[in-house]
C-alpha cells in the first residue's frame, strides 16, 4: 500500500447467542469435520479435504471456499490465540478480498449460564480513521450506512 | 492488486484529508461549484484547491465539468456506496455463517437427544 494513504484499522463486531454449552460451540468451530458443514458462506461450500487446521498458536489455518460457479477462494493464514474453549484468533493472509489481506479475526466464546454461549466475532479491517468519524457526524446517507456498519 | 481494491484505497485516502472533506461537504450542499467558488472560504491558493480536487476526482468522489477554466466539480456518491457496500457484504457473510453454525449445533443436539 502506498504511504500516502492514511489508513488505520477498524473492527467489525458480530455477536450471536447460541443455545449450547461452550465446549460444544468450540468443537464445532475448530473441528474440520464440523467446519465443512457450516463455514460456507451462503451458496459456497468449504470441502473437508480443503480444510487444514493445526490448532495451536502459529499453526496453519488454511481453507478454500468454493463459489456457486466453482471459483475457488483460498484463505491461507495462521492461528494466533488458541485458548480452548474461550478464545481463538486467526489471521487471514489472503482472502477473497485483498483489503482484508492482513485482517485478523478473533472469536470469543462467552459462557452465559444455563448452557448458553455467546459468540463474539471481532474482525479487523483497514480503512481511514477519518472516514468513520465523518460518517458518524452524519454527512450523507451513504456514510451513515457505513458508520452503522463499522459501529456494529 | 485488483482494481477494485485500488479504487477503495483511493477513496479512503481521499477522504482522510480534512480540507477535502470540507470540499465534499460544500459540494454535497451546493451541487455544482467552480474552483473559484470552492476556494473562497479556504485560506488556500487556487492551485492548492485544484490539487485537492484532483485527488477527489481520481478517487471517483467527484466529477469535473469541461467548461474551460472553471471546471465545476460535482459530488459522485458511487465511490462511497462501494465502500459501504463492501462492508455490508462482509458483515452479511459473517451473519450467514453464524446462522449456519447455529443450525449445525441444533442438529448435533437433536441427534444427541434422539440417541438417548
Amino acid at each position: 500500500m502506498n504511504e500516502q494513504y492514511v489508513m488505520s484499522e477498524h473492527t467489525i463486531v458480530i455477536e450471536r447467542e447460541l443455545d449450547a454449552p461452550r465446549e460444544l460451540v468450540w468443537k464445532v468451530w475448530t473441528d474440520p469435520d464440523e467446519v465443512t458443514k457450516w463455514w460456507g458462506p451462503e451458496g459456497f461450500t468449504t470441502p473437508r479435504d480443503r480444510i487444514e487446521f493445526d490448532l495451536r498458536p502459529g499453526g496453519v489455518c488454511r481453507l478454500t471456499m468454493v463459489g456457486p460457479d466453482g471459483e475457488e477462494y483460498p484463505s491461507d493464514g495462521h492461528f494466533g490465540i488458541v485458548e480452548p474453549p474461550e478464545r481463538l484468533s486467526f489471521g487471514e493472509e489472503s482472502t477473497d478480498h485483498p483489503m482484508i489481506e492482513s485482517g485478523e479475526t478473533t472469536i470469543e466464546f462467552v459462557e452465559l449460564g444455563g448452557d448458553r454461549t455467546k459468540v463474539v466475532v471481532t474482525s479487523r479491517m483497514v480503512c481511514a480513521e477519518e472516514l468513520v468519524s465523518m460518517a458518524k457526524a452524519g454527512w450523507t446517507s451513504q456514510l451513515d450506512q457505513l458508520a452503522a456498519l463499522l459501529a456494529g | 492488486m485488483p482494481t477494485a481494491t485500488d479504487h477503495l484505497s483511493l477513496t479512503f485516502a481521499a477522504l482522510a484529508d480534512p480540507t477535502r472533506r470540507a470540499l465534499l461537504e460544500r459540494l454535497a450542499d451546493d451541487g455544482e461549484v467552480t474552483v473559484n467558488e470552492l476556494a473562497d472560504p479556504f485560506p488556500l491558493t487556487l492551485q492548492a484547491i485544484s490539487k485537492h480536487l484532483k485527488v477527489l476526482e481520481r478517487a471517483g468522489l467527484i466529477t469535473r465539468g469541461r467548461s474551460a477554466q472553471l471546471r465545476p466539480a460535482r459530488l459522485d456518491g458511487a465511490s462511497l456506496r462501494e465502500a459501504a457496500d463492501w462492508i455490508e457484504r462482509y458483515r452479511e457473510v459473517w451473519e450467514g455463517r453464524l446462522d449456519r453454525l447455529a443450525l449445525r449445533i441444533r442438529e448435533i443436539q437433536r441427534k444427541a437427544t434422539d440417541d438417548e
